[in-house]
């Protein structure tokens, strides 16, 4: 068995102004499965149960654009619940899993006839007759689920459980008293080989409804800007079409490649020591059949965007309170420059970092101010956000001035030494906080290993952090923090965007160009998407120009 | 190792675990201030939670007046800090000190290394009863109020949720409200209800029973009760939603099914949702609510609506077809509630819930912040016994479940598109 040992409490101990910390190590006990699944122990004796995190490398951003929302999907309908019928693998006539067959056949009918009757409304319709049959099924298959108000195998054990979906992965967090070890273990791995996906059909529909209903908004929108034509820069909104395209076998499909056992690794945080756990996962998470080593398996590869991509304007109007944000094109967690630049995003944030004293308090430009690192994920070149709302009486010009004034001073002037010793203490409480939370412990891990590629960077790399001089965070904000990196999004306030004149003309327009152009309605609605999102980062007057130019390729009964 | 030798070790190794439990400590300070502590060595952290109780009375008089009244303070010298000294002394210790206005009251919520308990709690104290509140921020500090209770940058789901709030302390006052409040009204609200005799501290982590007892006598023992300045006059203002109705008896019939929503909330964006918010009963005992909090939400009767507990609400959503009405969204989310309180529960969904949440309890050990709010909610008296759990009957469970869904208390709103009904 190969211990490590975490050093992270006397590295921390280390400081020349820190007194020593509590001498005690963590352990991270590390196993690798015969099929690729990785099995990270963490144990602690104080308590009386076990907090285990499933974290399957991919996420949103390895999603091919067919399948955008594919991650979302899983989130919610293979680990939103534990319910028993998800894990009868029972096949064959008049099994959940012929009846779930054919809700996919009738549901995609649905969605053909419905195509079909908005281009040609006035034909006859089959959607009634096909809605009746569907309404029947739908009645069948709720009579195979449990009636039990416990019917969660989980939350019947006192247990509880959460799945995220991110750009990075997917992450399952499930806590259950430290007795049910072995059958969270068996459910777990017989969730994964049935892939039931029995709700499928309502976690597509509420997932689509609460996309339509969103709207644009702010953090999206900086994304598609800053990085376009990537999947870190895709907004799920604008593939509603394909998500509603996607059927049941469409998601199992995907499941079986995105959460094989070599994109998995199983953090466990509790009163379990490897040699009691390692048992239970061999059997079980162990057994689920290794990912054919084929071109279809490997990792995607995806597009890079060059980070001096240019300085980027983008104004909307979102209704609400007036906002900016500016967005940075940073390099990957694994960069030498990261943990610089995550450096200067403390010594930026929170209540008593420079935004919050110099814009909001001191100057008094700025409400608010918050800060995103590694946004939409850390794995790939991302982001760095900067979120400020306007007082009152200050213009959305005037607080970007003050924002670019402090970053030229994080740039250029020396970082004082008590500055820069307060962010050194608040990244010591908050490691210690992350020790002394599971949940906490297992997502920190989990992450660094999906971003960083291996679990141990979450502990090097405060020790890192630690070794860095003020002059590497200036350097890196030099390179990194300036106007050819730079994305600003002005959110005025007023009219919602659906109520702009020019912007529902130039939709108008664009999809009046590509109903002549493209058959397939998903791939129609998503390039006008994208066009308009093109089109929103142009001035005023350039969309207004751009405008004329599209109407001038219409037919002139169309314009 | 074989698998049935390891579950032989887990399973041995419980008995001895579950005597790790930590056991909480209380004492008083003559000042009436009870402080509890779950000393914890395991790491070099400590955790502080101060919970000052509310008096209804204050908040009846100005609606509004708590959640203006904890901003003010936040912006406000305390002890012999300046509000940015004070800032700076909590970032350079990298103390996160948090206040919150929740239905049981005001709190504060402290973390710290435990080096720096002594900095930590005492500003605590200073910012608890040493604050000395200023007129100048008030103007900005009501605008920021009447900002964040109206959620003017919030999704209109979360507005909704607002207008249905049924806690009087969480409803959101009117501008009329927060403007008839002045610089008199925040220090008799001070003194009034930041009394050590409402307050209890919970402290966990890494310090010791003596060692609390100095620190906290030393930080809080000189909080005495102030002297009450007249009560405000009450404010005569317009109510800004439909007012909550009054909790009706249990037999209430329920009432004829609403013609059109009483609260709508428009989303830009085509969408119909109906939402019912249920606070749970005052007089409910904390057994039924644990109880009924683990059975509700995953009742199948409820499909495909959804429910969840939000404090100690109830919450009830419904997303239904935009081009739908709304009243019959609404009507369609009351019915399922009321056809699961007309059903009630059976003795074996009783079982079942008893043996869950008595198996939840070993999650607690995974949640330091849980151990905090379970020791407030036993000192306040709210706590869950174990052995009540196991005697609550069927009956008494279905007594409470018809209370808590009482259509009475049920507040219901509607998130429609920007056009339609």
């Amino acid at each position: 068995m190969r211990r490590l040992v975490l050093p992270l409490l006397a590295v921390l101990g280390l400081s020349a102004q820190a007194p020593l910390l509590d001498s005690r190590t963590e352990d991270v006990q590390e196993r690798r499965l015969a099929n690729g699944v990785r099995l990270l122990v963490v144990e602690r004796r104080a308590v009386t149960a076990f907090h285990a995190a499933l974290v399957f490398r991919g996420g949103r951003a390895e999603e091919p654009p067919p399948l955008a929302g594919a991650t979302d999907l899983l989130a919610r309908a293979l680990y939103g619940a534990t319910w028993p019928e998800d894990l009868e693998p029972a096949k064959g006539n008049g099994s959940l899993d012929a009846l779930l067959k054919e809700e996919e056949g009738l549901l995609e009918a649905l969605r053909l006839e419905q195509l079909r009757q908005r281009k040609a409304p006035e034909a006859a319709s089959q959607a009634q007759a096909l809605g009746a049959s569907l309404w029947t099924l739908h009645q069948a298959v709720r009579a195979r689920y449990s009636t039990s108000p416990l019917a969660d195998l989980y939350v019947a054990r006192g247990g509880r459980q959460t799945a995220t979906a991110g750009a990075d992965a997917l992450l399952v967090q499930v806590e259950l008293p430290a007795s049910d070890f072995e059958f969270w273990c068996r459910t777990e791995a017989q969730r994964l080989t049935v892939l039931q996906l029995s709700r499928f059909s309502e976690a597509r529909a509420a997932l689509a409804a609460e996309l339509r209903s969103r709207g644009p908004q702010g953090l999206p929108m900086i994304q598609g800007a800053a990085l376009p034509g990537h999947p870190y820069g895709r907004d799920l909104a604008d593939h509603l079409p394909a998500l509603e395209a996607m059927r049941r076998s469409d998601l199992q499909a995907w499941a079986r490649r995105a959460c094989r056992p070599d994109q998995l690794t199983v953090v466990l945080v509790g009163s379990l020591s490897m040699d009691s756990a390692l048992p239970f996962v061999e059997r079980t998470f162990g057994a689920l059949p290794a990912g054919a080593a084929s071109a279809s398996t490997e990792d995607p590869l995806l597009p890079e965007i060059p980070a001096d991509l240019g300085d980027r304007r983008i104004q909307a109007s979102l209704g609400g309170t007036p906002a900016l944000l500016v967005g940075w094109r940073i390099p990957a967690r694994p960069h030498r420059d990261h943990l610089a630049l995550r450096m200067a995003a403390r010594l930026l944030e929170g209540p008593s970092g420079r935004l919050a004293q110099r814009l909001v308090r001191q100057k008094a430009v700025a409400q608010s101010a918050e800060m995103w690192m590694d946004v939409p994920g850390g794995r790939l070149p991302g982001l760095l956000v900067v979120r400020a709302v306007p007082s009152e009486g200050h213009s959305l010009a005037e607080l970007e001035g003050a924002l670019h004034t402090e970053i030229l001073r994080l740039q250029q002037e020396p970082i004082p030494t008590d500055e820069w010793q307060r962010a050194l203490t608040q990244i010591d409480v908050e490691q210690l906080r992350i020790q002394d939370e599971p949940g906490a412990l297992a997502s920190t891990l989990a992450r660094a290993w999906v971003e960083a590629g291996d679990w141990r960077q979450a502990e090097q790399e405060v020790q890192r952090l630690r070794n860095l001089g003020p002059e590497m965070v200036q350097l890196a904000t030099r390179t990194w923090l300036n106007p050819s990196h730079r994305t600003t999004l002005w959110l005025q306030s007023g009219t919602d965007e659906s109520q702009d004149p020019l912007e529902a003309e130039t939709a108008r327009v664009l999809k009046a160009l590509a109903a002549t152009r493209i058959e397939d309605l998903a791939q129609r609605e998503h390039l006008v998407s994208e066009g308009l999102r093109q089109l929103r980062m142009l001035s005023l007057d350039e969309r207004r120009r751009t405008l004329k130019l599209l109407e001038a390729q219409l037919a002139p009964e169309k314009r | 190792m074989r698998p049935l030798a390891a579950l032989a070790a887990i399973l041995l190794s419980l008995p001895g675990q579950a005597q790790t439990s930590i056991r909480p400590q209380t004492f008083s300070l003559p000042n009436g201030m009870r402080v509890v502590l779950l000393e914890d060595h395991e790491r070099p952290l400590v955790r502080a939670r101060l919970n000052v109780l509310l008096s209804r009375d204050l908040e009846a008089a100005h609606p509004g007046l708590a959640a203006l009244a904890l901003r003010v303070l936040g912006h406000s010298d305390a002890g012999a800090f300046s509000v940015d000294e004070f800032e700076q002394l909590l970032a350079g210790a990298g103390i996160e000190l948090v206040p919150a206005l929740q239905t049981d009251g005001l709190s504060w919520s402290l973390l710290a290394r435990s080096r720096d308990q002594d900095l930590a709690l005492g500003l605590l104290a200073d910012r608890a009863f040493r604050s000395v509140a200023t007129s100048l921020t008030l103007e900005t500090d009501r605008l920021a109020t009447w900002r964040e209770t109206e959620r003017l940058e919030a999704s209109p789901r979360a507005k909704l949720r607002l207008l249905l709030e049924p806690d009087w302390t969480l409803q959101a006052p009117t501008l009329e409200h927060l403007s008839a409040i002045n610089h008199p009204d925040l220090l008799a609200f001070y003194a009034g209800a930041l009394r050590p005799d409402r307050a209890v501290l919970i402290l966990q982590g890494d310090l010791g029973l003596e060692q609390a007892k100095r620190l906290v006598l030393l930080s809080f023992g000189t909080w005495t009760v102030q002297a009450q300045p007249p009560v405000p006059a009450p404010v005569q203002a317009t109510p800004q939603t439909a007012a909550a109705p009054a909790p009706a008896a249990a037999s209430a019939p329920a009432p004829a099914a609403p013609q059109a929503p009483r609260i709508l909330v428009r989303n830009p964006r085509p969408a119909l949702m109906a939402m019912a918010v249920a606070a749970q009963p005052e007089d409910l005992d904390p057994e039924s609510a644990a109880l009924l909090a683990l059975l509700l939400p995953g009742d199948p009767a409820l499909a495909p609506a959804q429910l969840r507990l939000e404090g100690l609400d109830l919450v009830g959503e419904l997303e239904s077809d935009p081009s739908g009405s709304a009243a019959s969204a609404e009507t369609s989310m009351l019915e399922r509630l009321q056809a699961i309180r007309q059903r009630g529960f059976t003795e074996t969904d009783l079982r079942r819930a008893q043996a869950a949440w008595s198996e939840s309890r070993a999650l607690i050990t995974l949640h330091p912040e849980a151990q905090v709010a379970e020791a407030l909610a036993d000192a306040r008296g709210r706590s869950v016994s174990p052995a009540r759990v196991n005697a609550l009957t069927v009956e008494a469970l279905n007594q409470g479940l018809r209370r808590w869904l009482d259509p009475a208390r049920i507040r219901t709103g509607v998130l429609a598109g920007p056009v339609g009904p």
